[in-house]
């Protein structure tokens, strides 16, 4: 049950620290690749952990104010990542330049424990909320949250030749 | 879990795991403004470099003895100090926290990493046979818990006072 205010809150507060999390480590992640299509895409993943956040912010601080707030999670655009490519983060030539113990495998796997806290964290509180909209926008986040994840797995994969 | 290529390929997935946390904490404590946060960073990296030597050892005398003996004082701890409030930053550093976006994503990772640590060190140590590499996995995952508890002493420390002045920075 998360309908009670104080408990609500303090589940926001701990969504909106796990977006940051996201957000920041994938800035870093973009500053530190020398591959161009990474910087983009990673920044493009910190972009989404920066909406996400930035929604729940507006939600904690509406719930907070006691003022009205229209959750429109699917007015998102998302910044997925290209599933269908087998290198969707970096580019296919930047294999190359990759072996294990370079910066870039050890940057997708800590993006790897990132979302998978954060997909852990939104379905647990996606379970214990009673309010539809609230159930949704968890169950929303867990989703995208997967397709990061998948595109991270996906890019490890192809980066160490396993596929 | 003693057949030699399973285990080998254990001890590959261990030093692998080593290796992402050296980077990491070599990544923080470029990152770092804090002196001492740089110092404590710096001295974790070691820590998992001196755990991937021990792996290394551990995967030689595997593949070409097929056995290993576990020598806990030559693979002696580092011992992290944990007793202060703010065991990986200065105190000081609490004044500039509005600043500490990168050094709190640093500590949440750092928790994640080790938790994961010790986790694998674990699972491995109880599908261990051989009573020296069960001890020597179990010693990895204690030693791992000595990092994890700084961590988490350090973010208990700043958190609070971290989201008050930095107002949910950058959302």
């Amino acid at each position: 049950m998360l309908e009670k205010t104080g408990q609500l809150l303090k589940v926001l507060k701990e969504a909106i620290r796990v977006e940051s999390d996201g957000y920041n480590f994938y800035m870093v992640a973009a500053e530190k690749t020398e591959d161009p299509k990474g910087k983009k895409v990673l920044s493009s993943l910190a972009q989404d952990e920066l909406d996400h956040g930035s929604m729940l912010k507006g939600l904690y601080q509406a719930i907070k104010d006691k003022s009205s707030y229209k959750l429109e999670p699917k007015r998102l655009r998302k910044n997925k990542p290209k599933s269908r490519s087998k290198s969707p983060i970096f580019s296919v030539k930047f294999k190359r330049k990759v072996k294990e113990g370079h910066f870039a495998l050890c940057a997708l796997r800590i993006a790897q424990l990132l979302e998978k806290n954060s997909i852990d964290f939104y379905s647990k509180n996606a379970r214990k909320s009673e309010h539809p909209e609230l159930k949704s926008l968890f169950n929303f986040l867990v989703e995208w949250e997967k397709d990061h994840l998948k595109a991270l797995v996906e890019q490890e994969n192809f980066l160490l030749g396993r596929i | 879990m003693e057949k030699t290529d399973r285990l080998l390929e254990v001890v590959k997935n261990a030093i692998r795991v080593e290796n992402d946390g050296y980077q990491f904490y070599r990544l923080a404590e470029e990152k770092t403004k804090d002196t001492k946060g740089k110092e404590v960073f710096s001295s974790l990296a070691k820590d998992e470099t001196n755990h991937m030597q021990i792996l290394k050892s551990l995967y030689q005398s595997i593949k070409e003895k097929g056995e290993y003996k576990f020598d806990e004082h030559k693979d002696m701890k580092h011992i992290l100090e944990t007793t202060s409030e703010s065991p990986i930053f200065s105190k000081e550093f609490k004044k500039r926290i509005e600043q500490a976006q990168f050094e709190m994503t640093a500590l949440s990772i750092g928790i994640l990493l080790e938790k994961d640590s010790i986790e694998f060190y674990k699972k491995s140590a109880q599908e261990s046979e051989g009573k020296d590499i069960k001890m020597l996995f179990n010693y990895l995952a204690d030693w791992e818990g000595e990092h994890l508890r700084a961590l988490v002493q350090q973010q208990k420390f700043l958190q609070e006072d971290y989201w008050t002045e930095a107002r949910f920075y950058p959302f």
